[in-house]
């Protein structure tokens, strides 16, 4: 039974990760051969194992580099085998699904600190692209501020002009919008997450 | 023709696997022994380069894997030479004096003529 220390269990993890887009039998014997030299070391000596390797991606970079076009042979089994085959959590499609669902409507549920784990959550997991988890995590934010900030100016101008106008929302309207807006948009985010999700499964 | 960004790493490209057959000769060794040696030759960048390479030879037949347990320590897997794999590093130890000599030579901007036709291989008499 493989014994890893924390430090040696995070490493394979990102490494597992950064090997995605190497084709097997290379990509398991990688992380075997790797696993097998990090197996049993207390976390002082892992830690210098590790240092000594290098960074995950370099490793699969130079892994890619020198992958030939063609048949790889022999794909024998090893003691490490049945642990390559195991997704690390990024890459988990619970773990996604769970993000976006929290990102759509945790704020219902615990206000602020729902969407904050929803937004950690989507991160964490490698199933969307940057593109997308910024457009889901950062874009309703970002729509929120702006609209504050244009209802506002008008609040401001309408004010100077020392008109009232009942069209000109005031603080409170801008206030409650926003907060309507900020359920509505991460709701229609996590629509788009899992639309995404299921359209690439 | 564009010339290679780095011709070391186009060097050691060619040399690499024969390299790999070169230890193994000695001793089977595992990914680790193997990597760290060939790393601290500046033959390979990383591990990562390695393990391509070792399935490259195993798929021609040169090397094959096998596991064994390392006292109290984890079940490695190990490689070693086959019979071709032997076979072929004799041959590339053979031409790879020739081979050095007039690269060697052609760089440094000697003719052909210059050049000697049969030169003694490393380990022979004439030597």
């Amino acid at each position: 039974m493989p014994d890893f220390s924390p430090a040696a269990d995070s490493y394979l993890d990102r490494l597992a990760n950064a090997l995605r887009d190497v084709r097997e039998p290379v990509r398991g014997e990688i992380w075997s051969g790797i696993a097998e030299e990090l197996d049993g070391l207390g976390e002082t000596d892992a830690r210098d194992r590790i240092a000594e390797l290098g960074d995950p991606s370099f490793i699969a970079r130079e892994a890619r580099n020198a992958v030939d076009v063609g048949t790889m042979g022999d794909t024998s089994s090893s003691a490490y085998t049945a642990v390559v085959a195991r997704p690390p959590l990024s890459e988990s499609r619970g773990l996604a699904i769970f993000g976006a669902i929290a990102l759509g409507v945790g704020g219902f549920v615990v206000p602020l600190f729902g969407w904050v784990v929803g937004v950690a959550l989507v991160w964490t997991s490698s199933l969307w692209r940057t593109r997308e988890k910024l457009i889901a995590t950062v874009g309703p934010p970002v729509v929120l501020v702006l609209a504050a900030l244009v209802s506002h100016a008008i609040n401001g101008w309408a004010g100077m002009s020392g008109t009232e106008n009942p069209l000109v929302p005031v603080i409170s309207d801008i206030a409650i919008s926003s907060v309507v807006g900020a359920l509505l948009l991460n709701v229609i985010a996590m629509v788009w997450l899992l639309v995404r999700l299921g359209r690439r499964a | 023709m564009t010339p290679p960004a780095d011709v070391s790493a186009q060097l050691r490209k060619g040399v690499a696997e024969y390299c790999i057959l070169g230890l193994l000769s000695r001793e089977p060794m595992y990914g680790w022994q193997l990597s760290e040696t060939l790393v601290r030759a500046g033959l390979i960048a990383s591990i990562g380069t390695l393990y391509p390479v070792l399935s490259r030879l195993r798929e021609r037949g040169l090397v094959v894997s096998f596991e064994e347990s390392t006292g109290a320590g984890p079940v490695r897997k190990y490689y070693r030479l086959t019979a071709a794999g032997e076979e072929l590093l004799a041959d590339f130890r053979d031409q790879w004096p020739t081979f050095s000599l007039t690269v060697g030579a052609l760089i440094h901007g000697e003719t052909p003529d210059d050049l000697p036709t049969d030169p003694p291989l490393e380990g022979t008499p004439d030597a």
